[in-house]
């Protein structure tokens, strides 16, 4: 399979890079920075998700190469944590051009390669935030709110081109995205959880490979929290 | 619009409408209308319609074009108006090397 990986630099996404290439499969990565990642079948470019030219022009640069593209993951995202009277509007403006934005064009980029494909997938990252709509997360959470609802609605849309669109919803996993939690808040997070402990990327991996498999292809507009939240 | 944007219109077309139904069926031409009530297309065949065009364009040109642009929507007259709108449209894109 071919699977493009949108901020595959670190974290998640970079762990789901290499696990897809232990597996055989090729993988087109991006982030705004350039990759450490050298392995055999990966290859790298430099995109800002949240501007569309940028996007288009991967999308393009990735077209010379590849005919088709069978899976997306928008794993591309970042996070603020702040009171809303002490965010200011441009951070909140940001997070929505990253985290949906950059999954809304990179989606409307990727669909005619996809639909070239014959077990074409979408999946899009959430978080456990939304559920848990928490004091302190209204940036991150209204993003992603709206990657959720663009996860369902897009389900019914690309359904005729065999896309299926879901979306994982990682709890706290430990990576730069986590890293400023704190030792306090860390511990109530994982109390929230049915099982209580710190996420691992297998746990990350196992769902997006549930929801690529070929025969996942019934399988479309879900959403998947880990840790037992819902 | 070019000849060569016509033929990939009318087998983009062709294609799209080789499963209706005898009844439903018409020939391509460059008088079809695509939006309004008049339409040939209902919303999903338009979808259809619009994303085969830019596949076909990337395999048959190696351009991408993107129909769906803020420059189709600033234009005073649709260039989804009927397939020759679309034609002349797809050809001052591809003048332009792209659709942004």
């Amino acid at each position: 399979m071919v699977i493009a990986i949108t901020g595959s630099r670190k974290g998640i996404g970079c762990n789901l890079a290499e696990h897809y290439l232990e597996q055989g499969h090729t993988v087109i990565g991006c982030s705004r920075e350039m990759s450490d990642l050298k392995t055999p079948g990966y290859t790298h470019f430099q995109v800002d998700v949240s501007d569309e030219q940028s996007v288009n022009e991967w999308v393009k640069n990735i077209r010379s190469e590849f005919k088709s593209v069978d899976v997306l993951i928008n794993n591309a995202g970042v996070a603020s944590m702040n009171h809303f009277m002490l965010t200011p509007t441009s951070t909140a403006r940001r997070l929505m051009d990253i985290n949906y934005f950059g999954t809304y064009y990179c989606t409307r980029a990727f669909v005619n390669l996809l639909r070239k494909s014959a077990n074409p997938r979408i999946i899009n990252f959430t978080t456990v935030a939304v559920p848990l709509v928490q004091a302190g997360d209204l940036t991150y959470v209204t993003a992603k709110t709206a990657i959720e609802a663009l996860t369902k609605v897009l389900a019914k849309e690309l359904a005729q081109f065999k896309i299926t669109v879901n979306a994982v919803g990682p709890s706290a996993v430990d990576t730069d995205l986590t890293s400023h939690l704190g030792h306090k808040r860390l511990e109530a997070l994982l109390e929230k959880q049915a099982i209580n402990r710190i996420g691992t990327f297998a746990d990350v991996s196992n769902v997006t490979d549930f929801f690529i498999s070929p025969q996942s292809d019934f399988v479309t507009g879900q959403i998947i929290y880990l840790g037992g939240i819902n | 619009m070019k000849q060569e944007t016509r033929k990939i219109l009318a087998e983009v077309f062709d294609d799209l409408t080789s499963s209706w139904e005898k009844e439903k069926k018409v020939a391509y031409g460059d008088d079809l209308v695509l939006l309004g009530s008049n339409s040939i297309f209902d919303s999903m065949d338009l979808v259809n319609f619009i994303s085969d065009i830019e596949v076909k364009i990337s395999d048959v040109e190696n351009k991408e074009i993107t129909l769906v642009s803020e420059t189709a929507f600033s234009k005073q007259r649709s260039p989804f108006k009927s397939m020759e709108t679309l034609g002349n449209f797809i050809d001052e894109l591809l003048a332009e090397g792209g659709g942004e």
